[in-house]
């Protein structure tokens, strides 16, 4: 508080300095001081005035009046682009699953395949002299140990 | 009439009117607020248009609190951007000692007090200004602008009562508060 002559009585009043109506309007005083401020601003009216114009000037400064200018704030689109990022994603794994498909599929030829065959027990040319005998092992062809034989040794077996 | 918040979740559904709706709520305070900071007229545009673009990008956040004081410190931290940018423009452009455009705040102020309070808070010191405009038109309490601004509490009510004090102080100069 600060001491004021009050005026032809000389007697001193205590009003409440400008700094702490500035505090009290900003809320800035803890609640002992607060309270003190209170109370006596419930019985001075020359605190009540000052205390009036500091929240003028407060409320000036918050109060200014802008014209703003035209300004183009786009609406929202996450979700379209949402879905829009969906069908991206979904068409691109078609493509790709569509050209692996197609490349495995459409531009190689019929798989070879080989199946051993039944070798056909038949009487060699007679043009050939020698021959050696065989078996047919799956899709390959094993020599036996012994080796080869002439014409008449190939009677009931295999020969090539 | 929906909250912040409920408009919002409309919004990045797509709900354009809902969207509307937060603009128009919200664009003066945001625009003032990012014009008080950058000076700039142009630059508080770009600040105020990129604060609703970001908010767009970030969504909500996991607590929500006031959804004006997430916007607000949305468009402080660009408005801040956008004044470090011009003031590097004007660095690198120099100066040629003519007169720089008569008073581009008058195009968006029309009133001559406003304009005297916004030039008296606009030579107000930057630390002490932010704490002011966040406080008047961001509305933001203490404890949030010591949030923002990375200042300690007593920091920011230090500031906010000098910035205030000065600004009365200037107001009296200019004539506006008696």
């Amino acid at each position: 508080m600060q001491e004021h002559d009050a005026g032809k009585g000389n007697r001193a009043v205590k009003h409440v300095e400008q700094d702490r109506l500035l505090e009290y309007t900003l809320e800035l005083l803890d609640s002992e001081i607060l309270a003190e401020v209170e109370e006596h601003l419930a019985s001075c009216a020359d605190c009540r005035d000052e205390l009036d114009r500091i929240r003028r000037d407060t409320s000036l400064i918050e109060g200014i009046e802008i014209e703003p200018p035209r300004m183009e704030i786009m609406p929202p689109r996450r979700r379209a682009f949402r879905w829009n990022s969906l069908a991206r994603a979904a068409a691109l794994l078609l493509f790709g699953f569509m050209t692996g498909y197609g490349t495995s599929t459409f531009f190689t030829g019929e798989a070879v395949r080989v199946v051993p065959q039944q070798l056909l027990h038949a009487a060699p040319a007679a043009s050939i002299h020698g021959f050696v005998t065989c078996e047919s092992v799956d899709a390959g062809v094993r020599l036996p140990d012994s080796g080869g034989g002439t014409m008449s040794d190939s009677l009931g077996k295999g020969s090539i | 009439m929906h909250a912040d918040w409920d408009c919002f979740d409309l919004a990045l559904r797509g709900d354009q009117s809902a969207w509307r709706i937060l603009v128009e709520r919200h664009r003066d305070r945001i625009y003032r607020m990012a014009l008080l900071v950058t000076g700039s007229p142009a630059a508080a545009a770009d600040a105020a248009q990129g604060a609703f673009v970001r908010l767009l990008e970030k969504g909500a956040p996991h607590q929500r609190g006031s959804f004006k004081v997430y916007l607000a410190t949305i468009a402080y931290r660009l408005a801040l951007k956008e004044r470090r940018r011009s003031n590097r423009l004007d660095s690198l452009e120099g100066h040629d000692g003519e007169q720089p455009t008569p008073g581009p705040l008058e195009r968006v102020i029309r009133k001559e007090r406003d304009l005297l309070i916004a030039g008296a808070i606009g030579a107000l010191p930057p630390t002490h200004r932010e704490v002011l405009v966040l406080r008047f038109h961001g509305e933001m309490s203490y404890e949030e602008i010591a949030r923002v601004t990375g200042q300690p509490l007593g920091t920011v009510k230090s500031r906010i009562f000098h910035a205030v004090k000065k600004c009365r102080s200037m107001m009296r100069e200019r004539g506006i508060a008696p």
